[in-house]
């Protein structure tokens, strides 16, 4: 018997995987109800959208923190992610300008949590590589985050490897599985950030020796 | 032709080098020194093949104080191999995972491993063994309650450290993440060189209980006792650590 829901929808062009902290702007009457609706602790549904439309899978969020209270009844929030959700059913309110949009969603759970403890040694040796070619200065400790979910999904929340590669990883339900994808991306931007780090040093250095 | 290791020079003095490396935490040496093989860092003996009663008691410390029918166990340094061969002796062993920080260690240990080699090599094959190079803290972080034994071969043990980074390892908050990344009724186990009371009162902060055992090396004629500390997470689900 599956785990099912009904619950708002936001609707957004980035990706939110559960345990990460997303800024949001709110300024949409409809989404300033949600909002005020969300006060009392419950969660909402944050799904990815591109032109082709909603994506069936997304990811639950409770209000962490009211930011500011801005003119106007703007708010700037702050959400977390909780839980994977698969929608089901679309379910639109008669004024859709004044009122959002509710989904029927079922949460799905990994099918395998816990990572080979080597693909997450390998994974933080990359990820923490990458850190460094990126000029990142200071060390980078996931157990900030401990208990708040997967280390895979920790990583693509403090680096963007881009919405549509955040999806995908969203989407998978294996840790071991994610940190795979993870290694395979990391290994891709690796010699190009390596490159950029080269030429960066080369102008440093007055352009001797490039 | 050795020289004595009595006598004012560094650990170097005794043996032929074999190679000498830069790897990650700085100088690397592998000499052979008579009939041993040793790995020396940064000037400081790390480990030997003299070594080898004291890193295998690592394992047969921890292992019969766990009773789980198939363990996944976690060792931390592979140094010359002798705790994961112990590791893969016991039958009730499903997993070893090793994590090892030096590159040319576990190539050391490939090339000169012997027989030991050869069996973690099929271990490996046979999906049984995993060497990783990397922090074996990392492999405690993302662990939550994944292993049944964690053993600790870093470095030279909690107080006489090669490595600064280490540290952390066997500080307050490094117990806590072994305690952490133990399955109830699992052991976490720690080689040390000496009898530190003060380590000893931090594990058994942490740790349900605590028990030691003792190991000696003989190293150029002479008994070198060592202590194994094994931590033990009590088998409630209750999680203090």
């Amino acid at each position: 018997m599956a785990d099912r829901t009904e619950f708002g929808l936001f609707p957004l062009a980035t990706v939110l995987v559960p345990g990460e902290v997303l800024p949001l702007h709110i300024f949409e009457e409809r989404y300033k109800r949600l909002f005020a609706d969300l006060v009392d602790g419950g969660e909402f549904g944050l799904i990815f959208v591109e032109e082709e439309g909603l994506r069936e899978i997304g990811c639950s969020a409770r209000l962490a923190e009211v930011v500011e209270h801005l003119e106007g009844g703007r708010l700037n929030v702050l959400v977390r992610g909780v839980r994977r959700f698969r929608l089901l059913e679309v379910r639109e309110p008669d004024d859709l300008e004044a009122d959002y949009v509710s989904g029927v969603a079922e949460y799905v759970d990994d099918d395998e949590p816990e990572a080979a403890p080597e693909l997450a040694v390998r994974a933080l040796e990359a990820f923490r590589a990458i850190l460094a070619l990126m000029g990142v200065e200071a060390p980078w400790e996931p157990e900030g985050a401990e208990g708040e979910g997967p280390l895979s999904y920790r990583m693509v929340a403090a680096v963007d490897f881009g919405a549509p590669f955040k999806q995908q990883l969203l989407e998978t339900l294996g840790e071991s599985r994610r940190l795979e994808l993870l290694l395979t991306v990391m290994a891709t931007i690796m010699p190009r950030l390596e490159l950029r780090a080269k030429r960066q040093e080369a102008i440093r250095g007055n352009g001797k020796g490039y | 032709m050795r020289e004595c290791a009595a006598g004012n020079k560094g650990p170097e003095s005794a043996a032929d080098v074999l190679e000498r490396r830069e790897g990650r935490c700085g100088e690397l040496v592998l000499r052979r020194s008579g009939e041993h093989l040793e790995v020396i860092a940064n000037g400081a003996f790390l480990i030997s093949t003299a070594n080898e009663a004291s890193s295998r008691a690592l394992m047969a410390a921890a292992l019969p104080q766990v009773g789980a029918a198939a363990l996944d166990v976690l060792i931390g340094g592979l140094g010359l191999g002798y705790a994961l061969d112990e590791a893969l002796a016991c039958e009730r062993v499903r997993r070893v995972t090793v994590v090892e920080l030096e590159p040319d260690v576990e190539r050391w240990y490939r090339a000169h491993g012997g027989e030991r080699a050869g069996r973690a090599a099929a271990g490996e094959r046979a999906g049984r063994v995993a060497i990783v190079i990397g922090d074996v803290r990392d492999a405690l972080i993302s662990s939550a309650a994944g292993f049944d034994v964690v053993a600790l071969d870093t470095d030279n043990g909690p107080e006489w450290l090669v490595r600064d980074g280490n540290a952390r390892l066997y500080s307050d908050d490094g117990i806590r993440l072994v305690r952490r990344s133990l399955r109830p009724g699992g052991a976490g186990v720690f080689w040390s060189p000496d009898r530190y009371p003060a380590f000893e009162e931090r594990l058994a902060a942490v740790f349900d209980r605590v028990v030691l055992a003792s190991a000696r090396d003989v190293m150029e004629g002479k008994g070198h006792d060592y202590t194994m500390y094994v931590g033990l997470r009590g088998t409630g689900a209750d999680d203090r650590g």
